[in-house]
């Protein structure tokens, strides 16, 4: 029973879509997400095939590094193994600005029928390799207020050897910003005609969750 | 090996653009009438979009006039971080620069290709009076995209047309309608069948908001029906999956 995770590039996460293996993770967290984990649960509209289209989408992007938000942000796509079966995704992100690692979305597998892996030491002793790795000092997880993730994010305090479980803090953040679009050399035109761009509007990004902070030790 | 612009439209040139999905070669003689690959594929059916495969019948040759075929590429993009995040979806085709202009230059990688019976376009624009002697000289196509997301529990799916060069301008009035038809090779499931289920349409120009972007001119339209002139053409478990898409401007 090892664990392993790393973080994948656009091409690996590509295989894994192909593979079918993102739709399973999907199948598998189908329910936590509809029951109040997340924002497009109860009432949406979109159908089933179009929600996983977003998921896929989402990790893609943080693949990618095609996301567009904070200037002190770095973004992955993070995928944990157990056994070299793929059972976590995440979409994440590493902020310079406080030396955080950031969990924003995840889609979990189930192990045997069960998700109880996902409190356990071993599974996250790798990530908290990994997250040290890249500068971090503490592991923030987003969830939506309300919902059962927060409430076991806030509790689940199973591997005090990986966390300071006495710095533990959890708060409601509601957050609205606007960052400016990217700046790149645009490509040039075929006979080199260049036009008088109209004005473009920055990104509006607004946030609203339950942020819970944990301490790496 | 020859293109479709409106008048003196040839059977060879049918046969280039519209025969064979996956461009290995074609007939030598194209049969419109009784071959229903064609009744599948032309833009226009005896003149009207349709959807789904169609039984024999009547079709002319000028169904298939100022046609390519568009083997769509994808990409994505996500704003925020947060539970609000919103992620994007581009698919279809377009050169770097058509690409910058659709997405507000949130992508900046070519995708899918474009073959007009004799050129396969990729980084370069194809030029847009090679479909019609009367559009516009100086102006070049560089993209036709759907951009999908996820906002506020509904699929918002948006069509953008990009256009460069010196004599495309906000207020050109040369073309009127985009017409087109997709088809693929695969039977995934009665979910997924690409073979019999292609979708078609039109979006007229008039209904289209014009801005510049990117030193290029973008029309966008959102598309209620979250059906439009692009589809993802890829390779995944031993089949070509998506739908290829046959695009008429007139």
């Amino acid at each position: 029973m090892a664990f392993t995770c790393k973080h994948i590039n656009q091409t690996e996460l590509q295989s894994l879509i192909d593979s079918g293996e993102v739709e399973r993770l999907y199948e598998d967290s189908k329910e936590h997400i509809e029951n109040g984990n997340y924002v497009y649960n109860s009432g949406s509209e979109i159908s089933d095939e179009e929600k996983l289209d977003h998921w896929k989408s989402l990790m893609t992007s943080f693949a990618s590094g095609k996301v567009f938000d904070k200037d002190t942000f770095t973004y992955y796509c993070l995928a944990t193994y157990k056994d070299d079966v793929l059972c976590m995704m995440s979409a994440t992100y590493f902020d310079s600005a406080d030396n955080s690692y950031n969990y924003t979305h995840a889609l979990l597998g189930k192990i045997d029928g069960s998700k109880a892996y996902a409190f356990s030491t071993d599974f996250f002793t790798p990530q908290s390799t990994l997250m040290k790795s890249v500068g971090a000092d503490k592991m923030v997880f987003y969830s939506v207020k309300g919902g059962s993730l927060s409430f076991r994010s806030l509790t689940a305090q199973g591997s005090p050897g990986l966390f300071d479980y006495d710095q533990l803090s959890q708060e409601e953040v509601k957050d609205e910003y606007e960052v400016d679009n990217p700046d790149i050399e645009v490509a040039e035109t075929m006979d080199g005609s260049t036009k008088t761009d109209d004005a473009k509007e920055k990104i509006k990004i607004s946030r609203e969750e339950i942020k819970t902070v944990r301490i790496l030790r | 090996m020859t293109r479709l612009a409106q008048n003196n439209i040839q059977a060879d040139g049918i046969g280039d653009v519209f025969e064979d999905l996956s461009g290995s070669g074609r007939n030598s003689a194209v049969d419109i009438g009784t071959v229903d690959t064609y009744q599948d594929r032309s833009p226009l059916l005896n003149g009207s979009t349709r959807s789904g495969r169609q039984p024999q019948g009547a079709i002319q040759y000028n169904d298939f006039r100022s046609s390519f075929a568009v083997e769509g590429g994808f990409g994505t993009y996500t704003t925020g971080v947060g539970k609000s995040a919103i992620s994007h979806t581009v698919t279809g085709w377009g050169t770097v620069g058509g690409i910058q202009a659709a997405t507000g230059n949130q992508l900046s990688s070519q995708m899918g290709t474009l073959f007009d019976g004799t050129t396969t376009y990729t980084t370069s624009a194809k030029p847009f009076s090679q479909l019609n002697s009367g559009f516009d000289s100086n102006k070049w196509l560089s993209a036709i995209v759907t951009d999908s997301s996820v906002e506020f529990f509904t699929n918002i799916v948006i069509l953008k047309i990009v256009f460069e060069g010196g004599g495309a301008q906000t207020g050109d009035t040369d073309w009127t309608t985009l017409n087109f038809k997709q088809d693929g090779q695969s039977n995934v499931s009665n979910v997924l069948d690409y073979t019999s289920q292609g979708p078609g349409g039109s979006q007229a120009r008039t209904g289209m908001t014009v801005t510049t972007v990117s030193n290029r001119i973008v029309y966008t339209v959102g598309l209620a029906s979250g059906i439009g002139p692009a589809s993802r053409y890829f390779q995944s478990g031993g089949n070509t999956l998506g739908y290829k898409t046959w695009i008429q401007f007139v």
